[in-house]
């Protein structure tokens, strides 16, 4: 509770001595922001390549430091901390407070698996029967709601997998598990045995996913979703202490982590941010020690304004849409589905949108190396064709259409650029701005005509081109354009079986190929580049594009100052 | 005059239950399910279909109104559909930052509009009023939003300082703290209402400096003091009074844009994120308190006058 000031001061509390400390420590303060303003010069640390992002190489020799906080920052709501069903800045606390099996990326192959409640997994032969063996030394951390502070063991997979596959519950992971996985059980305490339909290529990537699959605490689950969307009690490296929507999330060391002395840090605060000029003039004032750069130009500009800043620079996995309602007119007739992308100039959006940087995308975003398709290639499956659009519009006589968007500020430069192209081609796009909830309830219904689709974004490549499945991206027919095509339902579920890496990656090729043969009713503009600015006190800073490899990564680091 | 006050009342009451209705129905009719954008993608559909139960959404209208106003009669705001959280525990902690917003802003207004707008008349067509009046049109022409943007970046980017921009911070417990984090946003938000305060003080002394009873005032040999403050100015108020009363009902859901940008934690911030999710409960307290607010703060400007214009009396 906070003491009161004015009774302080008048109960002769602070004396004269501690006011004129007080202004000489502002005077202080004010000459240190002075040089802070005057320093700079300096264009930091940036990746060394176009792909790759650059890992901190001088701590190596440093030994880290217990303690102090590391305050980053965020925009957005944080809307609760429901383990299986975040979809919000809720993530962070959770990735941090539960355990999972282990942490793997398709992004970050080199890091390989870090376990974390296991200790080692292996699938059978057949590729259907998995087992994972668990540690004995992961307890609960301590909490106020008497879930006992107890190791965590199978029966915690068990009941976190049997919560995430009932369907009542609404989880992320709800899809994933209904369609590929089949059976699991404990058959002690260290061992958990999962069992798939088929062959599934992505099983670790969806056990390890931070949005799928934290370990929770049985008696924790059966509190139920309220209280699991209020606060987390798991036996993660950290313990959340503070979570006030809009304002702040603090976690703070879990004294029973299994990984004995970590994490360093004393806490790691998330400041929420309503606005991200608010959040970058809190960063350059050092009331953050980390901010996320909408481009590469405002990334360049905050490092050559302050010395010593490190910019990380990764290939993004997020990118926007283009949907289309094939149970609508005009886009039941495949020609209008691929006019409209003729007439899409991506490297317009990459110029104005992403300040140059970015790549032209197909249905799987570059960030995925192995399984996008060839630059050249792509260029010539969706090639930008003025003409050829106009012809594709005349013939199926269309000279105009609707489609909708949400009204975030995000979204204006997009409507712009795609009314703009379009009216190039011949064609009067018609846009119907529509507020947040609007759009989105009729987006999932599937009642909009077309629609800026937003913010897709995708750990796997098979989620990724599960808009091309029958039934859509859910499954379900929510956020349905109607495409159905027994061909490439085929040539998705090979390429999910395909275990071989490589072979695999030339079945998501091959899919594509196969999407741009039936005149997909879903097209992706471009790939963005994460950006992001730390300070140089931040130690072991997990950058890459994959979160959940960042998230388990976490625990490493440590303030240098 | 305890009748007038009666009658205003029934008013008031009338409005409010005007705009209870106008809120309930807008946030309705503007079509999206609430509950869906809430619980997400994931959500099934009998989740769904549970939550719609729970919150009385496949009630009609009428049952959901009468519902809510049954509520509301007993300060009950219900829960937050996003966070879960009771309406009433977030309006608390948001509420004073608001409010001292609003008091901060009305202060500014006071303390500036009113004494540069009287030097501007009784120094009429002298550099000061040249510079009154340049002050007026720019504070009056400028959005309050673009101004609040540089006034953040600015010595963010040039001298490494920004007001705490993400502590609640209380007068009480750190004073500093809070003027530093309230002053620059009220400062923004002030600047169109002093202007038009600036330019209205100054318009009506200058009326006033030319009535006769002024002129006898000087006639007598009163001092230049005496005739401006205590004869010209009491006479001038009376329009600043409402105007000042309209801005102060207005400056409570007028900050929804500066408590954005400056990240206060205030009731403008809860509203705008909770007409965005469809937060049903959260906007339609959050409208209803704002309405509730500027309908008193009206009356209490129309009782004011009578001490203001001994002329004024209600009956």
């Amino acid at each position: 509770m906070h003491d009161n000031y004015w009774l302080r001061r008048a109960n002769g509390r602070v004396s004269r001595r501690g006011f004129m400390g007080g202004v000489l420590a502002a005077g202080a303060g004010a000459a240190g922001l002075g040089v802070v303003g005057c320093g700079g010069g300096s264009s930091g640390k940036i990746a060394a390549d176009a792909t790759s992002t650059p890992r901190p190489t001088a701590v190596a020799t440093l030994t880290p430091k217990k303690g102090g906080i590391w305050n980053s920052g965020a925009t957005g709501t944080i809307a609760g901390v429901a383990p299986f069903s975040s979809n919000y800045n809720g993530v962070f606390p959770i990735a941090l407070a539960y355990n999972y099996l282990f942490v793997n990326s398709l992004l970050n192959p080199e890091t390989g698996y870090l376990y974390d409640l296991a200790t080692k997994h292996q699938a059978q032969v057949d590729q259907v029967t998995w087992t994972f063996n668990l540690r004995a030394d992961a307890k609960i951390a301590p909490n106020k709601y008497g879930i006992p502070e107890r190791p965590l063991d199978a029966d915690d997979v068990k009941a976190s997998f049997d919560y995430i596959a009932t369907k009542a519950n609404g989880t992320n992971a709800y899809a994933p598990f209904s369609q590929y996985f089949d059976k699991w059980d404990a058959p002690d305490k260290q061992t958990f045995r999962l069992v798939t339909k088929k062959p599934y290529a992505f099983t670790e990537n969806v056990i390890s996913h931070n949005l799928y699959c934290p370990i929770v605490p049985r008696e924790w689950i059966a509190k139920g979703a309220d209280m699991m969307k209020a606060d987390a009690v798991g036996g993660g490296a950290y313990v959340i202490k503070e979570l006030t929507e809009g304002q702040i999330e603090r976690m703070e060391p879990n004294p029973n982590y299994w990984d004995t002395g970590k994490p360093y840090l004393g806490a790691m605060v998330v400041k929420q941010f309503s606005d991200l000029v608010t959040w970058r003039s809190a960063f350059q004032a050092g009331q953050t020690d980390s901010y996320a750069p909408q481009n590469a130009d405002e990334a360049a500009q905050l490092v050559s304004a302050e010395k010593g800043l490190i910019r990380y620079s990764d290939p993004g996995l997020s990118y926007n849409s283009f949907w289309m309602n094939m149970k609508q007119k005009p886009w039941d007739d495949g020609r209008v589905r691929r006019a409209v992308n003729m007439a899409t100039n991506r490297q317009e959006y990459i110029d104005i949108i992403g300040h140059g940087v970015g790549e032209p995308i197909g249905p799987i975003t570059y960030a995925f190396k192995s399984e996008a398709l060839p630059k050249d290639e792509l260029a010539k499956l969706q090639p930008f064709d003025v003409a050829g659009a106009k012809a594709l519009f005349q013939q199926a006589g269309v000279t105009e259409f609707k489609f909708q968007h949400p009204t975030s500020s995000n979204v204006a430069d997009y409507v712009t650029i795609f009314v703009r192209q379009m009216q190039a081609a011949g064609v009067t796009a018609k846009a119907e701005p529509l507020d947040a909830g609007t759009w989105y309830g009729q987006y999932l219904g599937s009642t909009l005509t077309a629609s800026l689709s937003l913010n897709q974004q995708y750990v796997t490549p098979d989620l990724a081109v599960t808009w091309y499945r029958t039934g859509g991206i859910t499954g379900n027919n929510r956020f349905d354009t109607g495409f159905s095509d027994r061909e490439v339902d085929a040539a998705l579920d090979k390429a999910a079986a395909t275990i071989d890496a490589k072979a695999r990656a030339m079945a998501y090729q091959d899919v594509q190929r196969l999407v741009y043969k039936k005149d997909p009713a879903f097209f992706n503009f471009f790939g963005i580049r994460n950006e992001y600015v730390i300070r140089p006190h931040i130690m072991n800073y997990p950058a890459g594009q994959a979160t959940n490899i960042q998230y388990a990564m976490n625990k490493n680091v440590w303030i240098n100052k | 005059m305890t009748r007038y006050v009666v009658r205003r009342f029934a008013l008031a009451a009338l409005i409010l239950w005007v705009v209870s209705v106008a809120v309930f129905l807008l946030l309705r009719v503007a079509g999206g399910d609430p509950v869906i954008l809430q619980q997400g993608m994931s959500a099934t559909p009998e989740r769904i279909a549970q939550v719609h139960k729970d919150l009385n959404l496949d009630d009609p209208y009428y049952v959901q109104y009468a519902l809510w106003l049954k509520h509301m009669a007993v300060l009950d705001f219900g829960h937050s559909g996003v966070t879960g959280t009771e309406v009433i525990h977030e309006f608390k902690a948001r509420l004073p930052v608001s409010f001292q917003l609003m008091l901060m802003t009305l202060g500014w207004t006071i303390l500036v509009g009113i004494p540069f707008g009287i030097i501007s008349a009784v120094r009429r067509n002298s550099a000061p009023d040249y510079a009154v009046r340049v002050f007026a049109v720019f504070g009056l022409s400028v959005p309050a939003f673009w101004v609040a943007t540089l006034v953040l970046m600015i010595p963010a980017q040039n001298w490494g300082y920004a007001p705490p921009l993400n502590e609640t911070t209380s007068i009480f417990s750190e004073p500093w703290a809070n003027i530093r984090q309230l002053g620059p946003p009220s400062l923004v938000l002030a600047l169109g209402s002093m202007a038009s305060i600036m330019r209205l003080t100054r318009s009506q002394m200058l009326e006033v400096l030319r009535a006769d009873y002024v002129r006898t005032a000087r006639a007598k040999g009163l001092n230049e003091r005496v005739v401006v403050v205590r004869h010209a100015l009491r006479n001038s108020l009376v329009p600043v009074v409402t105007v000042l009363g309209l801005q102060m009902s207005g400056l409570l859901g007028g900050s929804v844009i500066i408590e954005q940008i400056f990240n206060l934690r205030g009731l403008g911030q809860f509203i705008f994120a909770a007409i965005l999710q469809k937060d049903f409960a959260v906007a339609q307290s959050v409208v209803m308190f704002t309405a509730a607010t500027a309908v008193l703060s009206t009356l209490a400007v129309d009782l004011l006058y009578v001490f203001l214009d001994p002329r004024i009396r209600y009956s």
